[in-house]
């Protein structure tokens, strides 16, 4: 089997921009991506489209036609959060099948406020299944299983802030305190304001071809995506990870979806956690960035918040974490927030992240996570 | 059990049996797949474990212990209906006996005086009254009053 590869990324600033038309935020991403690798729109045989928030119907097909009226297939893809994974998966999987070579994933979003409709009508009614509430109950659990303190979800943030700071791509590029967390209003216990990422609006698109494709377009730095994985729940799901689920049972060890997509990527790759440098994950407030390490395999239960603390997963650390600064600085428009890991995991290998440049990264791994258990984990390697 | 002749109607078909007469407590609805012995919170047609369809209603345990809580800040958005003025609220998960967790809300909303592994009991209260004038009523826990 050949192996496929990314051959190009593009990204929109993920931000506000009311008086932009999703369309100019998706095509900005889209040439960019084409220029980066050295293609045009004629060169695409298969497309993708991710938007969660976005309800314009046709809309992802409609963005495509104004960049080119080709004939290929296009499908829209809505993974929740979890949809920049699931569509480089499906990327992945079109080429291996030999159907195409030349593949175009994009996601556009634009998202304010939260989402109104996450559980069944019953809990929305009683505001049980808001998000603030779902991601919070696990931070709570973990600080109640391993003696993490709310510090050390606001020094996640710190974290996060550092790195975005740097990212010319953020919504937030500033630095902030362990104080300034702390002092930021209580949203949902134990989470502060600052704990949490953004929706906003923002693109990105990446370029997906065989290896042979690669040669033929003399693509400099192709970054091999070893593994890409979709995983939804498999019963017992995992308690209390962040889904309409009303109830589940105790009596079998029940494993997160982030585990389960992990397990089956290393096994796809050949690799194991000890040979991953970078990773981006899904942080969608502060306690999940630990939770998500520790589900991926990189450290044990209960070590993330240690480890952090020692500054292992800084920009300069054994094993960066979030180099861009997460959805925590980026914000997030979750059609587009999976590929925008991507974009930051290729720059980091090809050694172009500028000023958030880690050293020398050979393997990097992205992981989403989406409403009701939904997970994607790629692992890239040079 | 009727208060001031109205009659008491649960948020949603298949979720609880509210008390019926003086005396009688209720319970919350489960139910048990025939085929692998699986249980759930609400009456369902299928099971999530094995698919089977022969699912039967049992009674729940009304005792549970807190799994996993969280206290609400900030109103949630539409359908839900904030009170004037808003007042933070709680919610938890609860493991029964029976060895299911489910999620609920809780009547206390102060973080400090919630500890996973407390006792927790069930009540039922009033949501709203619904257009024929009955009383729409939800399921809570509560700290349990033995501690």
């Amino acid at each position: 089997m050949d192996d496929v590869v990314i051959a190009g990324v593009g990204m929109h600033k993920f931000g506000r921009f009311p008086e932009k038309d999703p369309a100019d935020i998706a095509i900005e991403a889209i040439l960019k991506a084409l220029k980066d690798s050295d293609m045009t729109y004629q060169d695409i045989q298969f497309a993708l489209c991710g938007r969660v928030v976005l309800k314009r119907p046709g809309l992802g097909i409609e963005i495509l036609a104004k960049v080119g009226m080709t004939g290929i297939p296009i499908y829209e893809i809505n993974a929740m959060c979890a949809t920049g994974g699931a569509m480089l998966k499906l990327a992945r999987d079109a080429i291996t099948s030999g159907s195409c070579e030349v593949v175009l994933v994009y996601g556009v979003d634009k998202h304010k406020g939260m989402f109104e409709d996450l559980g069944e009508p019953w809990q929305n009614r009683l505001g049980m299944k808001a998000s603030p509430i779902s991601f919070a109950t696990v931070a709570q659990k973990y600080m109640s299983d391993y003696g993490a303190t709310e510090e050390d979800f606001a020094r996640v943030a710190v974290k996060a802030h550092k790195n975005g700071a740097k990212n010319p791509y953020a919504l937030f590029q500033n630095e902030l305190t362990i104080e300034q967390v702390l002092k930021s209003p209580m949203v949902a216990y134990p989470l502060h304001l600052y704990n949490f990422c953004t929706p906003d609006d923002g693109a990105a698109a990446v370029i997906v071809c065989s290896k042979k494709a690669a040669k033929k377009f003399n693509i400099s730095q192709p970054i091999t995506i070893a593994a890409a994985v979709m995983q939804t729940a498999q019963y017992p799901s995992s308690v209390i990870e962040p889904s309409s689920t009303a109830s589940t049972c105790t009596k079998s060890k029940a494993y997160s979806v982030t585990e389960l997509a992990a397990r089956k990527a290393y096994e796809m790759a050949g690799l194991g956690p000890e040979d991953v440098n970078v990773v981006e994950v899904q942080d969608t407030e502060s306690a999940h960035e630990l939770v998500h390490i520790e589900q991926l395999g990189l450290c044990k239960p209960g070590e993330a918040y240690k480890l952090l603390r020692q500054g292992v997963f800084d920009i300069t650390g054994r094993l960066p974490v979030n180099p861009s600064g997460g959805i925590q600085c980026k914000g997030e428009p979750p059609g587009a927030s999976g590929l925008g890991q991507v974009c930051e995991i290729v720059w980091q290998m090809r050694g172009q992240a500028g000023a958030r440049q880690t050293n020398n990264p050979k393997v990097g791994m992205c992981q989403v996570f989406g409403w009701n258990h939904i997970a994607a984990v790629s692992i890239l390697k040079k | 059990m009727s208060t001031n002749g109205k009659k008491q109607v649960p948020l949603l078909d298949g979720m609880m049996k509210l008390p019926a007469f003086p005396g009688d407590t209720g319970h919350l609805i489960g139910c048990k797949c025939r085929k692998c012995g699986e249980l759930f919170f609400i009456r369902r047609e299928i099971c999530e474990n094995c698919q089977g369809q022969e699912l039967e209603e049992i009674a729940l345990s009304k005792k549970g212990k807190l799994y996993a809580f969280s206290v609400m800040f900030y109103p949630a958005p539409p359908p839900y209906k904030p009170p004037e003025p808003f007042v933070p609220y709680g919610l938890g998960w609860i493991e029964l006996p029976e060895g299911i967790v489910l999620f609920s809300l809780i009547t206390e909303n102060d973080p400090k005086k919630l500890i996973v592994g407390m006792e927790m009991e069930l009540l039922f209260d009033k949501l709203e009254e619904d257009k024929d004038g009955n009383d729409v009523m939800v399921y809570k826990f509560q700290p349990g009053r033995s501690g």
